[in-house]
């Protein structure tokens, strides 16, 4: 009996992760939120949106903190004086034109945040992904260069906005390198090459992207950070909607 | 003379309608020309192409980005033209005091405008834009709606409502404007849709920069539209940048409104519901002028007949009774036309005033009194109509008549 | 009276060529009347034919929130639906009506191939309830309808033409879930229509109900339902619907008519109309100067006669009603002939219709494309023929009595 016992403890000692040193979709996402998620944050961030032949480019300077706040401020000359600003779940924005502040409520959401490939939704995600997504390995590819796991994650609930993500991670650093994102269907709608990853102590942090349309010819938006800072001091009344109109 | 009556009495009411239809298919023509098509219409080809999408990314700026001025200044010597207004055509949301609602708007200059709508007349609240460009005293930017459209928002004069819009380079844009001034063209769905902005706070909203959606163009004549926007694109077609990068396809289409399908489908289409309504009322008012002619001829037989015993040959006779008919169809033709062509006159100075009339706003009228069209020409031909006919069918009564024996016909009574 | 009678008719006989002329007259202008105002009309009834047929159905049952939403803000929200519509459908069926769910959203059309895409309504339709409420089915140009439970797309001709695909091609819609998820079905175009109602022709396309529902995570809800009654008066309809609905307690839900959701065109093509009617008032004054002018001069012609028929016996109330009975009697028959004119006419109308087509694909706001047949008016064709029988015959009482008047040696002297 004995004998049986130790086998089966063998066996499954072999077969398990551990053994391996394999990890759980999980414990993968674990480290990588720990990575992507930031309590604090402030950088210059560089959009630049490209669609057909056109190309334009937008400054902003960036304050976020946790997942329910952020405040961004546009320093490109066509849009200087326009702010967002993310609090409890809501948008709302400040045009120097305009003499009160706009509400950006439920579908309008949904709308493309200055004409790029990220809509306002996209901009404002800050949350760990495990908590709406089971998450499964599904392989081992190479991107760049670097051995990276396939994530598969799939929304547990039905309030997401992307049915369905395929995560690349660098088995590394932990680091997201390709993110694609696709509709309830399957189809695949949008794709993320990221092409920077910088350390900043013990994190690693995507610090440019470009995230490229795949139903609609040439369409893609690079996102660029520079000056970040996960420690920043950032004044108490920054989100909050009089600081909007300051 | 009974019968010279009736000719001019028919002769007249037909003038009088063909001034009253031309009146009509003139208010409509003018309506929809100055509301949206302009009797040219110059935009961005891309633009021309997609118009019902609105894509402001195509926008008339020049030929390497000057700005829409530099067109207008290429137009400006062309002969013919009379008014020369740049327009940008935008779909929004207005939001006011947490209420909001779809509506389209259109960026005006305010001069330019003015010479294609008369604004003072539709104002019914307010005042129309200032022609200064920064006037002190004058709001930041000024709006003026529709006055179905403020009744809807409960806005009033002074009123501040926020517009947001998409640009042209697809992000949302939002600005403040103040209520100046509410309009009524007395057509509901315009009414409660339609405001205007000086274009220069369109383009800031849009990020348009110096460019507009079209450039909206008014003829002298409006026959020459074609031969003006011919002379026109030659004159596009010197610059440098006239031609899109594939080389082939022109920057700016110049389209007069003869080429512009949706006017002029609409067009062609009341002209010809108009004309076959006339050419009715033409065969009616024949009827009576033959019937009119026929008679006297046929009354007139023992006459004949005296005549004929007299010695006057057959021929001599028929000739003598088609002048008397041309003579009398001049006479009544004349009375006709001159009764007519008063009354056309009188009417087109004065107007219908096609509200009264029909207790409701008409269609498409940009205002509610309708000119009927007055024109020599049309009292020419309706003289001419009225002899023609009057001669023409004198003609068979009085053969018949000549040949009757003088006996018989001296006869018949 | 009978001699009198027979007395005009006889008159009407004698003088055959001025009879037909006056006749003629008034034929045609009873013609172009019934013409005219079949047109008009016919054009009015196929702009709300369209409209009924294939956007507002007679009434529609909405969600409260949704449909306000709608109308202010242009904005469909899936998550303002009607749920559990299963038990409201009987509700309304039990007005002897025909029901048809529908989910309607706004997505982007792309054409992956091409590369373009556009802005449409896709509406989800149930294949078979939706034929007795709209008539999609009458104007298949091409393919065929949607089967339940396929991924396929109906479109109009307009439409597909915009987006560059033919039956057979494939499109995926781009569009947002109840939940605000993400979405991209891909379709297979199956169907191409040619609705005359330019608005539906050009900017919608339609998928199967249920495939909508999965697809859209509607979980059952939908966001409208359309019914059809048996006649175009549906106030009473609403009415009753709208008081069932507060009673069982749904009163979130609003029930609304076709002339409320064409309010904005709907006053626009009324007043056209009436401008119109002022050129057939144009048309009887023509044919009353004809009639007046025939009747002027018979009198006039015959006053020897008269004179004579004084001079015999016959009283002057006999003299004018005879030729009150001549007017009338010419109008009589000029209007039935007239009515025959203008039943040809109308029948060409009819059977033909008046085509509106060299609209082309443009927006007008009205809901006329291709042909507009004539409609039968018999309010239209009987005032006409009794304006035509009063008019003659009050038009001759005034030379009678003038001829009536003069003495009898002198009217017997005219010669």
């Amino acid at each position: 009996m004995r004998k049986y016992l130790v086998s089966i403890f063998l066996i499954s000692f072999i077969f398990s992760p551990v053994a391996f040193g394999d990890l759980s979709g999980e414990e993968i996402m674990e480290r990588v939120d720990k990575n992507r998620v930031y309590e604090k944050i402030e950088y210059d961030g560089k959009m630049i949106i490209k669609k057909g032949d056109k190309v334009r480019t937008k400054l902003m300077h960036v304050y976020a903190e946790g997942e329910e706040k952020a405040l961004i401020e546009f320093t490109n000359p066509e849009d200087t004086g326009t702010k967002y600003l993310k609090l409890s779940g809501e948008m709302w924005i400040y045009f120097p034109d305009a003499e009160e502040i706009i509400k950006i409520s439920g579908h309008m959401l949904r709308e493309s945040m200055m004409g790029s490939d990220f809509s306002y939704e996209d901009v404002m995600e800050n949350e760990e992904l495990r908590k709406k997504y089971s998450v499964t390995v599904v392989g081992s590819e190479a991107v760049n260069e670097r051995d990276c796991y396939v994530l598969e994650l799939v929304a547990k609930g039905k309030k997401v906005t992307y049915a369905k993500r395929k995560l690349w991670v660098d088995k590394e650093r932990f680091a997201v390198l390709k993110i694609q994102l696709f509709a309830l269907s399957g189809k695949l709608l949008k794709e993320v090459m990221v092409q920077d990853v910088e350390k900043y102590g013990d994190r690693y942090f995507a610090t440019k992207l470009t995230m490229m349309n795949k139903l609609i010819k040439d369409s893609s938006t690079t996102f660029e950070m520079e000056e970040i800072d996960f420690d920043a001091d950032i004044p108490d009344n920054t989100f909050t909607k009089r600081s909007l109109e300051r | 003379m009974l019968s010279a009556i009736a000719i001019s009495i028919a002769v007249m009411v037909v003038l009088v309608m063909r001034g009253y239809i031309g009146g009509m298919m003139d208010s409509l023509f003018d309506s929809l020309t100055r509301i949206e098509t302009g009797h040219i219409k110059i935009a961005h080809s891309e633009y021309y192409d997609k118009e019902d999408m609105m894509p402001l990314e195509y926008m008339v700026d020049g030929f390497k980005g000057e700005g829409y001025k530099q067109l207008l200044d290429i137009i400006e010597p062309v002969d013919g033209v009379s008014v020369a207004a740049p327009r940008i055509k935008l779909g929004v949301l207005l939001s006011f005091q947490g209420k909001s609602r779809s509506a389209m708007g259109i960026g005006i200059d305010p001069k330019a405008e003015s010479m294609i709508t008369s604004f003072d007349k539709i104002m019914v609240e307010g005042e129309y834009f200032g022609y200064d460009e920064n006037p002190a005293s004058a709001p930041k930017y000024p709006i003026i709606m529709g006055a179905a459209l403020a009744e809807k928002l409960g806005i009033e004069l002074e009123d501040k409502l926020t517009i947001l819009a998409r640009t042209a380079y697809d992000s949302l844009k939002g600005m403040t404007f103040t209520v100046t001034g509410k309009f009524s063209y007395g057509i509901s769905m315009m009414d409660s849709k339609l405001f205007y902005i000086p274009i220069r706070s369109a383009a800031r909203l849009l990020e348009m920069g110096n460019g507009a959606s079209e450039l909206i163009l008014m003829i002298d004549k409006i026959e020459d539209a074609e031969k003006v926007a011919d002379e026109i694109n030659s004159r596009f077609q010197q610059q440098e940048g006239a031609y899109l990068k594939d080389g082939s396809t022109p920057r700016y289409v110049v389209v007069p409104w003869q080429r512009q399908e949706s006017l002029f489908t609409m067009f062609s289409m009341v002209t010809s519901v108009y004309n076959f309504v006339f050419l009715g009322l033409l065969v009616l008012a024949s009827t009576v002028i033959i019937n009119t002619t026929m008679m006297v001829i046929y009354e007139r037989t023992r006459e004949i007949g005296t005549i004929g015993a007299l010695g006057m040959t057959g021929g001599q006779i028929v000739l003598l009774f088609v002048l008397e008919a041309i003579i009398i169809g001049a006479i009544g033709s004349f009375i006709g036309t001159i009764a007519g062509g008063g009354i056309d006159f009188l009417l087109s100075r004065v107007g219908i005033n096609l509200n009264a009339l029909t207790g409701g706003s008409v269609d498409f009228a940009v205002t509610d009194i309708m000119y009927p069209r007055f024109g020599l020409s049309l009292l020419f031909w309706s003289f001419l109509f009225g002899l023609i006919v009057a001669s023409a069918v004198a003609y068979i009564p009085a053969r018949r008549s000549a040949k009757v024996e003088p006996a018989e016909a001296l006869r018949a009574v | 009276m009978g001699f009198v009678i027979r007395f005009a008719l006889k008159n009407i006989w004698r003088y055959k060529r001025r009879t037909i002329i006056t006749f003629a007259a008034i034929s045609i202008g009873i013609g172009a009347f019934v013409f005219l105002d079949s047109m008009l009309k016919g054009a009015y009834s196929e702009s709300v034919r369209n409209f009924i047929d294939y956007e507002s159905a007679h009434l529609k049952t909405y969600n409260r929130e949704f449909y306000r939403e709608m109308e202010d803000e242009g904005f469909l929200l899936l998550d303002e639906g009607i749920d559990d519509y299963e038990n409201l459908e009987k509700l309304i069926e039990a007005e002897n009506v025909f029901v048809a769910p529908r989910i309607a959203f706004s997505a982007r059309l792309v054409n992956e191939e091409i590369g373009g895409e556009r802005p449409f309504t896709v509406i989800g339709i149930d294949p078979e309830k939706d034929k007795n409420v709209y008539k999609l089915p009458d104007v298949v140009l091409s393919g065929r309808l949607l089967k339940a439970g396929e991924n396929g797309i109906l479109m109009g001709r307009v439409g597909a033409k915009k987006m560059e695909a033919g039956l057979g091609d494939t499109l995926t819609i781009l569009t947002r879930t109840k939940y605000d998820t993400y979405q991209a079905i891909s379709v297979d175009v199956v169907g191409i229509v040619d609705p005359p109602n330019p608005n539906v022709n050009r900017s919608v396309a339609y998928i199967p109900l249920d495939v909508a529902d999965v697809d859209l995570q509607m979980e059952g809800s939908v966001t409208e339902i359309g019914i059809r009654a048996g006649s175009d008066n549906v106030d009473d309809l609403l009415h009753n619907l709208m008081n069932k609905l507060e009673s069982s307690n749904l009163s979130q839900l609003q029930v609304v008519s076709w002339k409320e959701s064409g309010k904005d065109w709907l006053t626009l093509t009324k007043t056209k109309t009436a401008g119109s009617y002022i050129m057939i008032f144009v048309i009887f004054i023509i044919a009353a100067v004809g009639i007046v002018n025939t009747m002027l001069m018979s009198v006039f012609e015959r006053v020897q006669e008269i004179g004579m028929m004084r001079a015999l016996g016959m009283n002057d109330r006999e003299v004018l009603w005879s030729f009150i009975f001549e007017g009338g009697a010419i109008g009589f028959f000029g209007a039935i002939f007239g009515v025959f004119l203008g039943l040809i006419f109308n029948s060409y109308l009819i059977y033909h219709g008046f085509d509106w087509g060299f609209f082309g694909d443009v927006d007008i706001g009205y809901r006329i494309m291709g042909v507009s047949k004539g409609v039968w008016n018999p309010g239209a064709f009987t005032f006409a023929f009794l304006f035509s029988i009063i008019v003659p015959a009050l038009i001759s009482i005034y030379p009678s009595r003038k001829a009536i008047k003069m003495e009898i040696t002198q009217a017997l002297r005219t010669a």
